[in-house]
């Protein structure tokens, strides 16, 4: 009898070593590291809320010289005639649709409300303006190169579990995913 | 009652701070300040942003007493003190910008402006509830 329970100590003992020596075992992010990354979510989303008030409607003015800009400097082949003869002449459009989409950003990620959503759709606005800008005179291409790498750095982690309503929605996403599948997809995005 | 008051002005006063850092991170640096000091008739060239800074600490730190005074009495609930929270923040756009900025000191309020007060106290209102929220279960 001692000796089994011996036994099942040293094989369990051998488990947790083998854990603990596992260079794959997940990660378990500190308190004050999901508050850091909160922090940092926060002032990402007042960065993109800032931008809103150079370009506001109903003409968003301030956005037509970077659309031209864009169209002269873009290095993506091609892009440059669908910004000539497609985005251009529906400037209106482009401007509702540029401006409702940063509103959005701006909002998941200072609220912390589906904060992955709001990266995501971060990096493909800031993608969009790398490749119509970082190489126009005047910028730097990094500028929209770090735009990108904080869109995916906030897509990868969970930045908006801590002050933030992701908590919240976490919580019961977890619970209605059991049985809904709109609830799991939703989920992916908190 | 005096513990949970004395949490809620620390919490208000940290969403406070946060919410002030935000207004200092612009061209100035913290011009919009200038605008905040405005919501009470108190801008000067010269002291019109440590006044706005300090108005919000202020202004943060009684938002975060009055929360404290309402939701001290629930069970912790993320949700509902989340609620509350925004709730707060609410309620400080609705009395400070808009009747005794707009109505009473004449500050122009657009759609811009609206947009660029409203959101940030919001953000306040968050703030607070989450990290009241936050010590209160971690001390229950």
């Amino acid at each position: 009898m001692r000796i089994s329970s011996s036994v099942h100590r040293n094989a369990a003992l051998t488990r947790s070593e083998q854990h603990e020596r596992d260079p794959l075992r997940p990660i378990t992010l500190s308190e004050r590291s999901l508050l850091l990354l909160a922090l940092v979510r926060i002032f990402v989303g007042w960065l993109w809320f800032q931008q809103l008030f150079w370009k506001l409607p109903p003409d968003f003015a301030g956005l037509h010289r970077y659309v031209v800009e864009e169209g002269k400097y873009t290095f993506l082949p091609g892009y440059s005639f669908v910004i000539q003869h497609v985005l251009l002449p529906n400037f209106r459009v482009l401007g509702a649709f540029t401006w409702s989409a940063e509103l959005v950003v701006a909002l998941c990620l200072l609220f912390g409300l589906f904060t992955r959503f709001g990266a995501i759709l971060t990096t493909v606005l800031a993608v969009q303006l790398y490749v119509g800008l970082a190489y126009a005179p005047g910028e730097w291409y990094w500028t929209y190169g770090m735009l990108v790498l904080l869109g995916l750095a906030l897509a990868a982690a969970p930045a908006g579990r801590r002050l933030g309503v992701d908590q919240w929605l976490a919580l019961r996403l977890d619970g209605a995913g059991e049985t809904s599948r709109v609830a799991r997809t939703l989920r992916w995005f908190v | 009652m005096m513990r949970t008051i004395r949490q809620g002005l620390l919490a208000g006063l940290l969403a406070g701070l946060l919410t002030a850092l935000l207004f200092v991170v612009d061209y100035g640096p913290g011009n919009s300040l200038h605008w905040v000091a405005r919501w009470l008739g108190l801008d000067s060239q010269g002291a019109g942003k440590l006044v706005g800074f300090l108005l919000i600490l202020f202004l943060g730190g009684v938002f975060g007493i009055l929360f404290s005074m309402v939701a001290g009495r629930w069970q912790p609930a993320l949700g509902r003190w989340l609620l509350t929270g925004l709730v707060a923040g609410a309620i400080w756009w609705v009395l400070v910008v808009l009747l005794i900025g707009t109505g009473i000191n004449h500050v122009g309020l657009s759609f811009g402006s609206v947009l660029f007060s409203i959101v940030p106290l919001l953000v306040y209102g968050l703030l607070l509830g989450s990290i009241s929220f936050q010590w209160r279960w971690q001390n229950a």
